[in-house]
């Protein structure tokens, strides 16, 4: 029997395509989180700036050890974090699919709907946090006035109130799933007409074709759509960092805004702590890509 | 098909290439002189004057030291005319010194904030820039433990003038092993402003009359009696203003406050005694709409009092610009320092922070004219220029205040001047909340929304900071 050859032309050309792509992964990519790691075990802050130490066997876990017991800022941000990828996955997801579905019936003005419901995705959350700022301005926002209409007197600050602002924060982008609908809608498009066609014949109601039919055969896309939402749940940074600095008394701490104000925002410049936040953040992001996936099985066709 | 095999094999490979060179490439170990003043002259962005002529001059001047100076004044005169002026103050520098050395000038449109970032990316590097102002932002603890800057105490104490023109920012800057890494020509005064017709609405005694402390509580619950808002606050800035100004009430609270990022606990009883008065004397008299989130944005405090609504404002002598055309009438704002519980003693904030800070990387020549550009800048002639020309104030304890009065002739120049003299001759001048307290300084402030609605105790607070400072070690 003849052996294969694995360095044929057709593998040497694969490899010399592949190459710059490989390398990119490498040095963007794989270095940095490599490095991420390997730091998260070390002293680095403005002390030894230059020269990350590292802590020692004996020491090993003391950024992680710190984060748990004593960082209270850390925790409040990791809680937050977990309850805003929760929040992505009940209010999110559900809110875009159902848009997703009464577009897909065409209604009248179904195309402007659509259209306005994707314009927040495409403003920058910068903006978008200047307009919230001025939305809940005690002095010149529409909800305090809204507040002293129902309750007179209430005069409800919301970014200076530890409750509210979490909520203000997640309302700054939490019905915001523009991009997540059209890529729903696309796919519901491309279900074949035969098969709504064939139930509607067998009497089938909208709202059984909706559960029997298109639900079902949304599974991977709603699987990726969650993967998203929650993706986004988990690195949010622009929205707190611009509406609420983190506060008040820190109550809306994001992960990723810990790591910053850790890492630079910091006369300490405690990178250490921060990547050891980062690798906090790693984990609990491949825990919650594969814990989606596994519920909407989608990798897998029915 | 061949032809197209070896292209597609030619592109990746160049692909590759091109890559691996951008990654190994590196800045060559040694510029010339020229080089450096062209290239500094390439990255100069925005400078007025004589642009063209720098790189000539470099030329011209080929052999002479050449320094970088790298400053964040880079906006246009029409946006923000202090930057111009500024800038004008460089130049002459550069041009009266182009036969002994080439001074570059160059302005990063980042501003003081991209210096620090550049410059905390430079020292991972092993490199610092020549010389630059760094506008307030700290760069000196992780460049003086990385060994890449420059003591500047001994010229300091050599020169009284030198020493005399960079005021408190002598004793602010020097750090626990006896160095000072950084001084600045100006500095951010703060006391407060008022306006006066409001004060004489609701008959109370105005900030110019204060004895104490007591005054000043009296005359807020004068002012709220009467219906008129006593100030604006917010989670940030103004507030803690007021916390730092009332810090300086007497010697035990002081001796608390100096210790500043050197505190391990914050139980201590005068400090609890300055919340407690910033949450009963101050947040709880203000209503929400006048007690904003905080942030860079949230500058409705300094808007409700150039309109009329509020009767104080705590912030910094440059606001004495807010009260042109304001709608409250500039006759009527007045600049204050702050009462002490000591009869008829004032205090103020100065604040030096981290301006100019220098390599310790460069050869003797090269050091010497970046020292003559700190002297020059601290000197009583541009002390004197940044205060008329209402830039801000500045450190020097040289400037005669009541001559430059009357040299200058807008009324908000007038009231910058008062304003700065006020400062600068208070009894009791303090570092600034944030200065005295690094990064505890955001904790404290995140604490006041909870102290102004009840839910959070003066305990609890203290008990949460001592909290940070535990975790923050």
């Amino acid at each position: 029997m003849k052996k294969r050859k694995w360095l044929t032309k057709r593998n040497g050309f694969i490899c010399v395509f592949l190459l710059p792509g490989i390398l990119l992964f490498i040095v963007i990519y794989a270095y940095p989180l490599v490095n991420i790691f390997f730091t998260s075990f070390c002293k680095w802050n403005y002390k030894n700036f230059i020269s990350p130490e590292f802590l020692g066997f004996g020491q090993l876990f003391d950024n992680y050890i710190k984060l748990f017991t004593v960082d209270a800022n850390f925790q409040r941000a990791l809680v937050n974090t977990i309850k805003w990828v929760a929040l992505t996955l009940v209010i999110q997801v559900p809110f875009t699919l159902l848009v997703a579905l009464v577009l897909s019936k065409k209604p009248k003005g179904w195309k402007l709907t659509r259209n306005v419901f994707v314009i927040p995705n495409i403003i920058s959350t910068a903006a978008i946090g200047l307009i919230f700022l001025n939305i809940y301005s005690p002095s010149r926002g529409i909800i305090t006035e809204l507040c002293n209409k129902i309750w007179p007197g209430s005069n409800i600050s919301v970014l200076a109130n530890e409750k509210f602002a979490f909520w203000g924060v997640t309302f700054s982008f939490i019905l915001f799933g523009g991009s997540l609908c059209l890529l729903l809608l696309t796919q519901i498009f491309s279900i074949d007409p035969g098969i709504y066609e064939a139930a509607r014949v067998d009497g089938a109601s909208s709202v059984q074709i909706d559960l029997r039919i298109t639900l079902p055969l949304l599974r991977p896309m709603i699987g990726t759509i969650a993967v998203m939402a929650a993706n986004y749940g988990l690195l949010l940074y622009n929205e707190v960092a611009l509406i609420t600095g983190g506060g008040p008394d820190n109550a809306t701490y994001s992960l990723s805004y810990y790591i910053y104000k850790t890492a630079l925002g910091s006369t300490k410049l405690n990178f250490a702590r921060g990547n050891t936040a980062g690798v906090i953040q790693f984990i609990l992001g491949i825990l919650m890509v594969g814990a989606i996936n596994k519920l909407f099985r989608t990798n897998k066709a029915d | 098909m061949k032809f197209r095999k070896v292209l597609s094999v030619t592109l990746a490979a160049a692909m590759t290439a091109a890559l691996v060179l951008t990654g190994c490439g590196s800045k060559p170990a040694e510029e010339t002189a020229d080089n450096q003043a062209s290239a500094g002259e390439d990255k100069r962005q925005n400078t007025d004057a004589e642009p063209a002529d720098q790189s000539e001059q470099g030329d011209k001047n080929g052999g002479l030291p050449t320094v970088t100076f790298t400053h964040g004044y880079y906006h246009d005169e029409s946006e923000w005319a202090a930057a111009g002026e500024m800038r004008k103050i460089y130049q002459e520098f550069a041009d009266a010194h182009k036969d002994e050395f080439n001074f570059v000038i160059v302005a990063d449109e980042s501003g003081a904030e991209g210096i620090y970032n550049t410059a905390l990316n430079d020292i991972s590097a092993g490199e610092f820039y020549d010389i630059a102002d760094f506008g307030g932002w700290d760069i000196v603890p992780v460049a003086a433990n990385a060994d890449m800057i420059l003591d500047l105490k001994p010229y300091l104490d050599e020169d009284a003038a030198f020493k005399a023109g960079v005021g408190v920012c002598y004793d602010q800057n020097l750090t626990e092993d006896g160095k000072i890494y950084s001084v600045r020509e100006q500095i951010e005064g703060v006391g407060f402003w008022y306006n006066q017709a409001l004060f004489d609405k609701a008959g109370a005694v105005s900030p110019d009359q204060w004895q104490t402390w007591a005054d000043f509580d009296a005359a807020v619950e004068k002012l709220t009696a009467a219906g008129i808002t006593p100030f604006g606050l917010n989670a940030g800035w103004p507030t803690n203003i007021l916390a730092a100004a009332y810090s300086q009430r007497d010697d035990a609270c002081r001796t608390f406050y100096k210790s500043g990022r050197k505190v391990t606990s914050f139980d201590d009883p005068t400090f609890k005694e300055t919340l407690s008065f910033i949450q009963t004397k101050a947040l709880q008299k203000i209503d929400a709409a006048n007690f904003g989130p905080g942030g860079d944005d949230d500058e409705q405090y300094r808007t409700d009092f150039f309109e009329g609504n509020t009767a104080m404002l705590f912030n910094g002598v440059w606001d004495a610009g807010g009260s042109v055309d304001c709608k409250a009438g500039a006759e009527n704002i007045r600049p204050a320092v702050f009462p002490t519980n000591e009869a008829g003693k004032k205090a103020s904030l100065l604040s030096g922070g981290t301006g100019f800070v220098v390599s310790s990387k460069l050869d003797e020549a090269q050091t010497q004219a970046c020292i003559e550009f700190i002297k020059y800048m601290t000197s009583e002639e541009i002390a004197n220029r940044i205060i008329s020309a209402g830039i801000g104030m500045a450190p020097s304890t040289a400037v005669d205040y009541k001559t430059l009065a009357d040299s200058v002739d807008t009324a908000d120049a007038k009231l910058l001047v008062q304003a700065c003299g006020l400062c600068q001759n208070a009894d009791y001048q303090a570092l600034g909340w944030g200065n005295t307290f690094g990064d505890a300084e955001g904790e404290i402030q995140a604490k006041y929304a909870g102290l102004k609605d009840g839910s959070k105790t003066v305990n609890d607070v203290v008990k949460e900071l001592d909290q940070f400072l535990e975790a923050a070690e």
